[in-house]
């Protein structure tokens, strides 16, 4: 299996084994997409490019405010959550969620794929 | 009475040293600048430090004993009640703990009436010096000013800053790990001329990120374009050019990174 | 493990680990309750007012001798809060085994799971992972109204399949079963390096 093959199963798995997590996708931090599994009416050209600027922006703030290493950007809305986090050096992994989200149960799991995932980047 | 081990706490914690007498039963006193811990058949039974006895010396010695430490064997008899040594060694962590959970203590006028200790530790804040740096000045004992002081700062009586200062800390040997992240200079390297761009698909894709990454957009275009040309519906593929193409244009204005210049 | 050769004794170190108020305390004093006052030690508490630090220590009667030794077994418990980093760390300083005090309040989720991962970062801190530490998941205050199911807990905390036991601790349910699980954990890890250094 190739690597691309093997970071979109694991993202897939993602989404499909914990529960509420609507979509996922990995983005370098240029915000070139390296692998979906997101909805397929979600335009991915702006994910990236959204995710790229958000990303820079939570590491300048972490870094600003002496908060250590960026290591999650979170954003609610009224129909659910989107949360970033670091997966490397190189990339990071966005996630959606529904509201009803269980967060603890999404942040662990997406640690462990953020983990995963910086293995098989690197 | 004679030496068996010598050392600097500097190199060895108090700590330690005060578990090894306990695993191997040690008899005779362990000596340290200011005071002494005595041991009979590796309990403790009888401490002294600064003008300190007891417990309280026991755990102070631990948080703040400085130099040369000394263990010697000696066959007198001591009486006492033993203590044991693991409590000690935790309430020493757990007093380190408590001192670094604030930073400098704020003066406020007029002065609050509080007498003893912490009033003689609250006269000496000049809202720089952090609680253990204030200890260190003044002399108070750790074992009697860190309990009232967090009581005191926890219940809004005495105002402190929550930072903290490495620094002062280290007075007290309280292990703290920092990171210090430098940002590597950036230096621009020659570029290298540009392969053709070749290989697999995947291969093609990976390589255009890194060539983005070393902002060579033109490069990272031409990549694309191959791996579109073997895969024109991946859907990746696209997002990353024209992705390439946006951040192209972005920096249409700053002089070009590429292999054809 | 600390081994005292002139007395042939072994002394392991369980560690209570857990988000404050889980019930790491309530399971060590309900422990020290129900075992015999001629093996048991004294149970030490550094501070009552707040949940600080309490070990106690006992010679259990089941263990008998590992390779010649007497063994004997001190029980710790750690401070949740977090700002007591160096203690945590120094009880978590040479743990032959680990339980890990859950709350099974679903209020108290991600505290189970931020105290989780502050462990896994002590240890790796100490350079020993969690694999390499003979561990159990105590899955404590099952009475409560907005208890979690087990099956999510498992998954939440435990992905590595360590062994699990259902309890509370207020009640002395599970208490007993906890402290047989992690020793039998730790013997079976002592016993299987004890085969590898003869072997070796």
């Amino acid at each position: 299996m190739s690597r691309t093959e093997q970071i979109t199963k694991l993202i897939k798995s993602l989404s499909n084994n914990t529960p509420d997590v609507e979509g996922a996708a990995v983005i370098d931090n240029d915000g070139l997409m390296i692998a979906s599994a997101l909805a397929a009416d979600l335009d991915e050209d702006s994910v990236g490019a959204m995710s790229a600027a958000l990303l820079g922006l939570g590491e300048r703030i972490t870094k600003e405010l002496s908060r250590g290493e960026f290591e999650l950007v979170m954003i609610r809305g009224s129909g659910g959550f989107i949360i970033l986090t670091r997966c490397g050096g190189e990339a990071v992994l966005a996630c959606l969620a529904g509201t009803g989200a269980k967060l603890g149960l999404i942040f662990l799991d997406l640690k462990r794929a953020a983990n995963e995932l910086s293995k098989l980047l690197s | 009475m004679h030496e068996l081990l010598t050392g600097d706490l500097d190199r060895v914690a108090l700590s330690s040293i005060v578990q090894l007498m306990e695993i191997e039963g040690h008899h005779g006193p362990v000596h340290v600048a200011s005071g002494q811990l005595d041991f009979i058949d590796g309990r403790l039974v009888r401490a002294r430090f600064l003008d300190l006895e007891g417990i309280d010396a026991a755990v102070e010695a631990l948080v703040r004993a400085r130099g040369v430490f000394r263990v010697s064997a000696s066959s007198e008899d001591l009486e006492g009640k033993a203590v044991p040594v693991q409590s000690i060694v935790l309430e020493s962590c757990r007093l380190m703990d408590d001192l670094q959970r604030y930073g400098s203590l704020v003066p406020e006028r007029p002065q609050q009436a509080l007498d003893g200790t912490v009033g003689r530790v609250l006269r000496a804040a000049d809202g720089e010096r952090t609680i253990a740096a204030l200890l260190a000045h003044t002399g108070v004992p750790v074992v009697h000013a860190v309990d009232p002081l967090v009581d005191a700062i926890d219940h809004g009586r005495i105002r402190a800053r929550s930072s903290t200062r490495l620094d002062d800390l280290r007075l007290l040997d309280v292990r703290a790990s920092v990171e210090v992240h430098v940002a590597a200079e950036v230096v621009a390297a020659p570029e290298p001329a540009a392969p053709a761009p070749t290989g697999s698909f995947d291969d093609l894709v990976f390589e255009a990120r890194r060539l983005v990454r070393d902002r060579r957009f033109i490069d990272a275009e031409n990549a694309l374009r191959t791996a579109i040309s073997m895969r024109p519906d991946s859907r990746i593929a696209h997002q990353n050019l024209s992705r390439v193409l946006s951040l192209k244009s972005d920096t249409a204005g700053e002089p070009g990174r590429t292999s054809q210049e | 493990m600390r081994i005292q050769a002139a007395k042939r004794l072994m002394t392991l170190k369980i560690v209570y680990y857990g988000p404050g108020l889980s019930g790491k305390t309530t399971n060590l004093k309900a422990l020290h309750e129900q075992m015999s006052r001629e093996t048991r030690g004294a149970l030490v508490q550094l501070d009552t007012e707040t949940e600080r630090t309490l070990f106690f220590d006992y010679f259990p009667v089941v263990l008998g001798r590992i390779a010649g030794f007497r063994v004997k077994v001190d029980f710790f418990t750690v401070p949740g809060q977090s700002f007591y980093t160096a203690t945590r760390q120094a009880v978590l300083d040479g743990a032959d085994g680990v339980v890990f005090v859950a709350d099974s309040s679903s209020r108290r989720e991600d505290a189970n799971i931020l105290s989780r991962d502050d462990m896994v970062r002590t240890l790796a801190d100490m350079g020993r992972s969690l694999e390499e530490v003979p561990h159990v998941y105590q899955w404590n205050k099952r009475d409560v109204e907005d208890a979690i199911p087990v099956e999510m807990m498992r998954k939440m905390l435990n992905p590595e399949g360590a062994p699990e036991v259902e309890a509370v601790a207020s009640e002395a349910t599970g208490v007993i079963e906890t402290q047989k699980l992690v020793l039998q954990s730790v013997v079976a890890a002592i016993q299987t390096e004890l085969r590898r250094s003869r072997r070796a």
